[in-house]
C-alpha cells in the first residue's frame, strides 16, 4: 500500500468512526524497527466529539514478530492500563482490530515532544539539569507501571496474554523466565556454553517475586522521551508482561544500554543506588539489590539470545542488513557481563 | 598467489575510506551514518580475526580437549578447526546442561577465557578486567 492509499483509507475510516470529516494534513513514516510500522499523523476533524486538530502517531504492524512481542491490540490494552495508572506515556486512542481497514490492526496515540536517542540523553551538556531529575521522574513512572496488577486487569483475554509464567511457587516467575530462555537457546544454531552456565545459575538461585505486577519489559534509555524540562513519556510497550518489578529495574541498569557512560550504571544517566533510592522513595518499597542482580543476569542472557536471533534474521534472508549482521558479534559482551555479575554474586 | 596487500591490509584500506571520506558525506543522514560506522567497526573485527583468530581457535581447542578428555586430531585447515570447535562446544554445552554445572573451575575458567579472547577480536575496548 502506498502512503497516499493508506492516508485515504484512514481518512475514510476516521470520518466514519469520529462522526465528522477527517482530513490528514500531513503523514510521515517513522522508523519503527523489525515489526512495527509507525507514522506521524496531523489530523483535522470537522465536527463531532473529536472536532479540532490532533497531533498523533499511528501504530501498526509490518508483519513478522520477535518472540514474546505483543500484537498491537494487546499493546493498546497495556498502554491504556498504564496511562490510567498515571504513568507518563502517550495517551492511546481509537483502537481498530479489524484487519480489513489497512491490513493490520492499528491505533493512534497522542504525539509527545522530546527525544529518545540514548547518546543525546546521557551525554548532552545542555540537559544536565534534566538528567539530575531523571531518576526521580523515571522511578515515579516505573512505580506506577508496577501498580498495575493481574488482579486489577478486568480484560480476561489481555490478562492471559500478558501471563508468561506458570506455577504458583514464590519463585515461579523467575523459574518460568529461565525455562523460556532455555527454550529459546535450544533453537539457536550454535552451542553457547556460557549461556548454559548462566541458565543453570538462574535456575539454581531463582528468588521469590514479592508481587506479580505489570513489567514494561524494555524499560531502558532509548525507550523514554525527554525534553530539557524533563521526562515526556515512556514508550515501546511491546514486551510488557506480568512479572517481577526487579526485572524492569535491572534492565534499566544493564551495561549495554548505557550509551558510553559505563560508570553511570542506571541507564547511563545516574548511579544505580541513586535509582534504587528514587524507586524506594516513590514506592515505599525497598529495592532488593540481590534480586536486581539476579534479573540483570537474566537480562543479559535474554539480550544475548535476542542478539543471536536478530543476526539469524539477517542470515536467513528475512531481514538483511549490516546492523542485524553485526549484532551477532556482540553476543560475547552480554555473555561476559552475565558471567561477571554471577561471579560478583558469590 | 598474490599477497600484497594482505587480506587484513585491504580491510584497513577500506576502513580508512569509510571513516575519512564516506562518513563525512553521510553524517547528516542518521541511519546511513550509523550503518557506515557499524560497517567500519565490522571491518576491524574481520581484520583482527584474520590476524589472530587462528591462534585463538587453537588455544580454545587445546582447552576443550583437556576438559572433554579428548585428543586433538590433525587439522589441516582453519575451516577444519572451526568445525571441530563447533562440535566440541556442542559436547561441552550438553555436559553443562546435563550435569547442571555452575561451579566447575576448569569449565568456568575455559568459558571466561574464551569470552575474553573473543572480545579481543570483536571489541578490544570492552574491559575484561576486574
Amino acid at each position: 500500500m502506498t502512503l497516499p492509499d493508506l492516508q485515504a483509507k484512514l481518512e475514510a475510516y476516521l470520518s466514519k468512526r469520529l462522526g465528522g470529516r477527517a482530513a490528514i494534513q500531513a503523514m510521515k513514516p517513522l522508523s519503527g524497527g523489525a515489526c512495527q510500522d509507525n507514522y506521524l499523523v496531523d489530523l483535522s476533524v470537522s465536527e463531532g466529539k473529536e472536532a479540532g486538530d490532533h497531533r498523533l502517531v499511528l501504530r501498526t504492524d509490518k508483519g513478522g514478530s520477535l518472540y514474546a512481542s505483543l500484537a498491537r491490540a494487546d499493546e493498546f490494552g497495556v498502554v491504556d492500563l498504564a496511562h490510567k495508572a498515571g504513568v507518563k506515556t502517550p495517551r492511546p486512542m481509537w483502537l481498530e482490530r479489524d484487519t480489513s481497514v489497512i491490513g493490520h490492526p492499528f491505533y493512534f496515540m497522542e504525539r509527545i515532544n522530546g527525544r529518545a536517542d540514548g547518546r543525546f540523553i546521557v551525554k548532552d551538556r545542555s540537559i544536565q539539569a534534566m538528567r539530575d531529575r531523571l531518576p526521580t521522574e523515571l522511578a515515579r513512572s516505573l512505580f506506577r507501571i508496577h501498580t498495575v496488577t493481574p488482579e486489577s486487569c478486568t480484560d480476561a483475554e489481555l490478562k492471559r496474554t500478558l501471563t508468561r509464567h506458570e506455577g504458583s511457587l514464590p519463585n515461579s516467575v523467575a523459574l518460568s523466565a529461565t525455562e523460556e530462555m532455555r527454550r529459546e537457546l535450544a533453537q539457536l544454531p550454535d552451542a553457547h556454553p556460557a549461556l548454559e552456565l548462566g541458565l543453570n545459575w538462574l535456575e539454581k538461585t531463582a528468588p521469590p517475586t514479592d508481587k506479580v505486577v505489570l513489567v514494561h519489559g524494555d524499560f531502558r534509555t532509548g525507550n523514554f522521551m525527554v525534553t530539557p524540562t524533563g521526562l515526556e513519556g515512556v514508550v515501546d510497550w511491546e514486551f510488557a508482561h506480568w512479572g517481577d518489578r526487579h526485572e524492569d529495574i535491572a534492565w534499566l541498569c544493564m551495561r549495554d544500554w548505557r550509551f558510553g557512560k559505563i560508570s553511570k550504571e542506571a541507564g547511563g544517566f545516574a548511579g544505580r543506588q541513586e535509582f534504587y533510592d528514587a524507586y524506594s522513595s516513590e514506592s515505599g518499597i525497598k529495592v532488593d539489590p540481590e534480586k536486581v542482580r539476579y534479573w540483570e543476569v537474566m537480562g543479559n542472557a535474554r539480550w544475548a539470545i535476542g542478539s543471536a536471533q536478530q543476526t539469524e534474521r539477517h542470515l536467513s534472508g528475512r531481514d538483511k542488513g549490516i546492523e542485524l549482521a553485526a549484532i551477532g558479534r556482540r553476543m560475547s559482551e552480554m555473555e561476559f557481563e552475565m558471567m561477571r555479575l554471577i561471579e560478583d554474586a558469590k | 598467489m598474490q599477497s600484497r596487500p594482505s587480506a587484513a591490509e585491504l580491510l584497513d584500506a577500506i576502513q580508512d575510506l569509510l571513516i575519512k571520506q564516506i562518513l563525512p558525506k553521510v553524517e547528516g543522514e542518521g541511519a546511513l551514518a550509523y550503518k557506515t560506522l557499524v560497517s567500519w567497526n565490522m571491518l576491524g573485527v574481520v581484520a583482527r580475526e584474520l590476524r589472530s583468530g587462528e591462534a585463538l581457535v587453537d588455544a580454545e581447542l587445546q582447552r576443550l580437549a583437556s576438559i572433554l578428555g579428548l585428543s586433538l586430531p590433525s587439522l589441516p585447515t582453519l575451516n577444519d578447526k572451526h568445525a571441530l570447535a563447533r562440535e566440541w562446544n556442542t559436547k561441552l554445552a550438553q555436559r553443562i546442561r546435563k550435569e547442571k554445572i555452575t561451579d566447575d573451575p576448569a569449565v568456568l575458567d575455559h568459558v571466561k577465557k574464551t569470552l575474553s579472547e573473543t572480545l579481543s577480536i570483536t571489541n578490544p575496548r570492552f574491559s575484561t578486567e576486574g
